[in-house]
């Protein structure tokens, strides 16, 4: 290059490399320490870092000549480093490389740019694509469930059909027949079971529902386990009969725990249900044991038993409905599992075909002492229901226990009864026609005419259940009403 | 008083994790939002005193970012007393990137030198794709693995003193 290069060329070049402070070099010395530096060091950031430059040059071990491109130090100008190997050590060299480092910046930073747009891009559509396919598989499952429920809202109506045509058939007999009491007897009965029927497919339809909600109520109280067993004996030994099976019940357990009844009864009515229902010869076994805080009863049959297939979609919601339109609504084992969960427990099931199945419910549950039972003997209670069949009824009830009861039909009336008597409860309906049960709640609170007070309702939602513990009632009860429910919140008055 | 011993560290990993934001949050306290791409390298300084109250300065070099080193990067590398390894929390694959450029790191170095993983940009924890197993696999030959915010700077600072006082 020197031989076609002018001199007034090179001049120029001095002139811009070292006098306008474009180039600055250090001589490293082979020890690592400065030899010899010239240029404009600050230009490059380099003044106070020159021992960093030494450092540098003696961690690369430069041995030949190399360019190392864009460096910046600290805010110093960027630069291209040359390190130029002598018989002195090594030349440092800086060379002004902004404008080089600029352009390579703006294109790398729009690759970068770009290269982070597609990388969200492609996930925007792998999530659009996990979204779709989401929503594909809910419209599945909707259209499954609409379909089922539509068959299962076909089954009720057959189911409730039965009863209810039985029920008023049974009616017209006792209308047309008054004299004849045989007869009227038997149909009593029939219409009892009729009802009966009615009650248990309203309460698995409303279950499922409060399941479904999670707004399911638990009311766990001092429960006579011996006497829930008799009961469910006494229940199912006619149909055991008539179908020619056996039924032995054991019992290993305090005779009283602490317990919702309700609930438990209910699962265990499913299970002997189910086994009566699917056993056509043979035994049907109920044992009942409690041992340090649990509680389990297993219900074993004789029938014909399950696959591992079958067992695999036991529970599944009008599973059962879905395959044989001849059964249930197929909602009993999913509530039986349901409640049982609710309960702080869980079912099993071991079934073999051709040797039987083998239900066991096991859930937490305290044992306690006997308490001494009461009777309401003197107990003053105020009834204020506007349909006088249940006021009656629950006047009836009460009166049979010993208490003491006033009724009314309206909130004025009700008012006009406390303000001349103080009740140890009020038993206050909800739904009084044009007056409102909860104002009359508010009002007995509010005088101290009731020591407690109970609200009743057929609405059981969780609107109803808030609004009546913020009117400050100390109980509610959700029609039918569970009588032996009502006498304990009502003993416990009497205890206090 | 003891000497103050110089360290060099290089910071590495994909483009765009972080690593220009981490360096500014350690050296600077600062922090700004606009992504730009650093070219070639960016060398600074900062003294640190550790537990022990020795002094190291450490010399921060932030290298432009790629799934592996190639170039100029791998002669930047040469020398290095210890690595800081950056990935980006929201984006998986520049885990494996972090990983590869320690390879080659250690394959110039000659050296097994100290490596720190930092999963970068916690701040968009919601957003958070990090493979955990693979983090867990690797940690063994890490000195340690922290998750940063250069954003808030979190775990930031503690980071780079953890490395400094592996090198001291």
């Amino acid at each position: 290059m020197s031989n076609f290069v002018p001199t007034e060329i090179r001049g120029y070049f001095d002139q811009l490399l070292l006098v306008d402070g474009r180039l600055a070099w250090l001589l490293v010395g082979v020890d690592g320490t400065i030899r010899a530096a010239n240029g404009d060091l600050a230009y490059f950031g380099v003044a106070g870092m020159a021992r960093d430059i030494c450092e540098l040059v003696v961690g690369l071990g430069a041995e030949a000549t190399q360019r190392l491109p864009h460096m910046q130090f600290g805010d110093g100008a960027v630069a291209d480093l040359h390190l130029l190997p002598s018989t002195l050590g090594t030349y440092a060299i800086l060379l002004a490389a902004q404008s080089s480092h600029d352009v390579m910046q703006q294109q790398q930073q729009a690759s970068n740019e770009r290269a982070l747009t597609n990388n969200a891009l492609r996930k925007s559509v792998q999530a659009l694509q996990l979204a779709e396919k989401n929503l594909r598989q809910s419209q599945i499952e909707l259209r499954r469930t609409n379909d089922l429920k539509g068959l299962m809202i076909s089954k009720l109506s057959h189911e409730f059909g039965t009863p209810i045509a039985a029920v008023l058939g049974h009616l017209q007999v006792i209308r047309e027949t008054p004299d004849d009491a045989a007869q009227s007897a038997r149909s009593m009965r029939a219409i009892e079971r009729g009802v009966g029927h009615l009650n248990q497919l309203v309460q698995s339809v409303l279950d499922q529902a409060r399941i479904e909600t999670g707004t399911l109520r638990l009311e766990p109280r001092e429960t006579e386990l011996t006497q829930i067993v008799e009961d469910l004996r006494a229940l199912f030994q006619p149909l055991v009969d008539e179908r020619g099976l056996s039924l032995t019940v054991k019992v290993d357990a305090p005779s009283h725990v602490l317990i919702d009844p309700l609930r438990l009864k209910q699962i265990l009515i499913n299970l002997l249900s189910n086994a009566v229902k699917y056993t056509e010869r043979g035994a049907i076994t109920m044992d009942v044991v409690w041992q340090t805080g649990e509680l389990s009863a297993t219900v074993a049959d004789t029938g014909p038993g399950m696959s591992p297939e079958q067992l695999q979609g036991l529970f599944a919601a009008f599973k059962r409905f879905h395959e044989d339109p001849h059964s249930g609504t197929g909602l009993g084992l999913l509530i039986t599992r349901e409640l049982a969960r609710a309960l702080g427990g869980e079912i099993g099931v071991k079934s073999a075909l051709g040797v039987g199945s083998q239900f066991t419910l096991r859930v937490p549950c305290n044992a306690v002492d006997k308490t001494e039972r009461r009777d309401l003997r003197g107990m003053r209670i105020l009834v204020v229901d506007d349909d006088p069949d249940l006021r009656d009824l629950m006047a009836a009830m009460l009166t049979s226990q010993g208490a003491l009861v006033d009724c009314a039909a309206s909130e004025l009336e009700a008012s006009k009864l406390a303000s001349n008597e103080k009740y140890a409860a009020a038993l206050v309906d909800l739904e009084l026609g044009e007056s409102s049960g909860l104002l009359l709640a508010r009002v007995l609170r509010a005088t101290r005419r009731a020591k407690k007070i109970f609200a009743l309702s057929a609405s059981n939602d969780l609107h109803t259940q808030r609004e009546v513990e913020a009117t400050g009632c100390d109980g509610f009860f959700a029609k039918p009403i569970d009588f032996a429910n009502l006498q304990q919140a009502l003993l416990k008055i009497e205890r206090s | 008083m003891s000497e103050t011993v110089t360290r060099k560290i290089c910071v590495l990993g994909d483009f765009a994790v972080g690593k220009t934001s981490l360096c500014s949050r350690f050296v600077h306290n600062v922090f700004s939002e606009r992504y730009l791409t650093t070219v070639g390298v960016k060398i600074d300084t900062k003294p640190v005193t550790l537990a022990n109250n020795a002094s190291v300065k450490m010399v921060v070099w932030d290298i432009a970012g790629a799934a592996e080193l190639s170039g100029p990067a791998r002669a930047y590398v040469r020398g290095s007393h210890g690595l800081l390894l950056v990935c980006d929390g929201t984006r998986r694959e520049t885990l494996s990137a972090a990983l590869k450029n320690y390879d080659d790191a250690l394959a110039i170095v000659g050296s097994r030198i100290p490596a720190i993983l930092l999963i970068n940009k916690t701040d968009l924890k919601d957003h958070f794709d990090v493979d955990q197993d693979r983090i867990e696999r690797e940690r063994e030959r890490l000195l340690a693995v922290y998750k940063t915010s250069a954003k808030s700077g979190l775990h930031v600072e503690e980071a780079f003193i953890a490395l400094g006082e592996a090198l001291q």
